[in-house]
């Protein structure tokens, strides 16, 4: 029993994380309705950046945020600018190819530069472990999931309670009313993939405090935020969250009482079974074609 | 206010208007009637900036508005309530009229006109935590109009505002209209009810595949035997 609470903090602990990552990713998809296959590399740069300004500047990762949080806001708008604006109404195939291009850009341009070997960090808390009611909990991920948990509060507030927040959402349900009364849709575009990238720098940097970085990690993530939002229900933030620790749960159930390799193999069985029984996923809406 | 200088309109090969001019006064409330496929909604569409004109002119307030982009447009004064409605069906009653106020800077202003939209329209108010998608089909039509009041227009354009309506919510829907118009914003409606558009426009244009056929006064084209045949079945 002890060992299975243990096994739900931590996947409690993980899935907050996994939350922020692949609401990077929901809130893209679902304003921009561009299929983005390069998300799990703008993570992978991020936690790149994060090690890197940290080693750097001599600060904890948590502060290198003060510069990559605003960096990759910027990012988020120069690639939109740049590929995200050309590919809005092009077919799904060439946005797929596309984003895999790009991905392959990061991919490659990170291991140029940074080379393949595995980068990590260690912080002031890496080794330092939380007892409490005879559980054993690592102050790098307590820390992340509560860095996760403010960022999700505020990005909802930010939706919901602001006004650019309502345009985004405005702008993702009916670009064409959007337009009638006065937004400028591609300002929007471009501001929410700049919240979208925001979100991806914090998950990078909290991922960066207890995970090593190489070029390719991105790949896995990008599964993995794929598969998040697609179980969550696309469009709904909410279910990405619960997406988010479903899965995060399936992974140390299966590392613990199974086999770590069989992790992913699990989450993509979940995955079909969930798809099989509610084919929008947890909280997905039936869509209505007009 | 609205002067539309002999336009053509293309979809690939189909030429969808053929030299329509048309003029809005300031104050007046101008009609279009004409069948399905005449081409309304697409005059509608371009003079809101969202199809391209082949040839031809938009001015609005004098200045020309043909490549203009479609929130720029509003931004002068020109709203439009499209046929789809386009109301954010997923948001509360209350989002989407503030979100009508988009190209106001002022927050105290669009407060007040909060307000104000929300005494013209009782039942918003009354409705305005709701999500918009669980109103009736007169009620999301009211929000759609008091959504486009938010920006304050000089000039409303309306694309069959009585489309899939009882007919008393119609006459309901009219009347509203006509107190929009009387509070000086000029009107440009496009409308498949000709009896109710024709009893209560200033003047009013008769398109027929994509050509103005008759122009008037809309009384006097309620009385015209071509209009009264072919719209009217008298």
């Amino acid at each position: 029993m002890e060992t299975f609470i243990q096994l739900v903090i931590n996947g409690c602990l993980n899935g907050t994380t996994y939350a922020l990552m692949a609401l990077g990713l929901s809130i893209i998809f679902g304003t921009l309705g561009l299929i983005n296959f390069a998300h799990g590399d703008f993570i992978m740069l991020a936690m790149y950046g994060s090690i890197f300004i940290s080693l750097f500047l001599r600060v904890d990762p948590y502060v290198s945020s003060i510069i990559l949080v605003p960096l990759f806001f910027l990012f988020g708008i120069v690639v939109y600018k740049g590929l995200f604006k050309r590919l809005l109404d092009a077919p799904e195939e060439s946005q797929i190819i596309a984003t895999f291009g790009l991905s392959f850009v990061f991919q490659f341009g990170a291991m140029l530069a940074f080379s393949t070997d595995y980068k990590s960090i260690s912080t002031s808390y890496s080794a330092e472990v939380l007892h409490i009611w005879g559980q054993y909990i690592d102050y790098p991920h307590i820390f992340s999931s509560i860095v996760a948990l403010i960022l999700i509060i505020i990005l909802f507030l930010f939706l919901y309670y602001t006004r650019i927040g309502r345009a985004i959402r405005a702008v993702s349900e009916q670009r064409k009313g959007a337009m009638m009364i006065g937004i400028n849709v591609h300002r929007i575009y471009a501001i929410a993939a700049g919240v979208g990238l925001c979100c991806v720098a914090v998950s990078g940097i909290a991922l960066s405090t207890y995970e090593s970085v190489h070029p390719t990690i991105g790949i896995h993530l990008n599964l993995l935020c794929w598969v998040i939002v697609v179980l969550g229900g696309i469009g709904s933030l909410i279910g990405t969250i619960v997406g988010a620790v479903v899965i995060a749960m399936m992974e140390v159930m299966v590392g613990y009482y199974f086999e770590t390799t069989l992790t992913t193999f699990a989450y993509f069985a979940i995955f079909l079974v969930i798809l099989m029984v509610r084919p929008n996923g947890i909280f997905g809406i039936k869509e209505r074609k007009a | 206010m609205l002067d539309i200088e002999s336009i053509n309109i293309y979809y690939s090969e189909v030429h969808v208007l053929k030299d329509v001019s048309i003029i809005v006064d300031d104050r007046e409330f101008v009609s279009v009637i004409g069948g399905n496929g005449a081409g309304k909604t697409t005059l509608l569409n371009s003079i809101g900036g969202f199809i391209p004109l082949k040839s031809g002119k938009i001015k609005f307030q004098n200045k020309e508005i043909q490549n203009i982009p479609a929130h720029s447009i509003v931004e002068m004064g020109l709203s439009q309530v499209s046929g789809e409605r386009s109301i954010f069906t997923k948001m509360s009653v209350r989002d989407n009229l503030l979100l009508g106020g988009w190209v106001q800077k002022d927050t105290t202003k669009i407060k007040n006109l909060l307000e104000k939209v929300m005494d013209m329209f009782p039942i918003l108010g009354e409705r305005k935590s709701q999500i918009a998608g669980n109103l009736s089909g007169g009620e999301q039509q009211m929000l759609a109009i008091a959504r486009a009041l938010m920006a304050e227009p000089k000039m409303l354009m309306l694309d069959e505002p009585s489309f899939g309506l009882a007919p008393k919510i119609v006459a309901e829907v009219f009347e509203t209209i006509q107190k929009i118009n009387e509070s000086g914003v000029s009107i440009f409606l496009v409308e498949q009810d000709v009896h109710m558009s024709l009893s209560i426009a200033h003047r009013a244009y008769v398109l027929e595949n994509g050509q103005v056929v008759m122009e008037g006064k809309g009384k006097e084209l309620l009385n015209n035997d071509h209009v009264r045949k072919a719209y009217l079945g008298i």
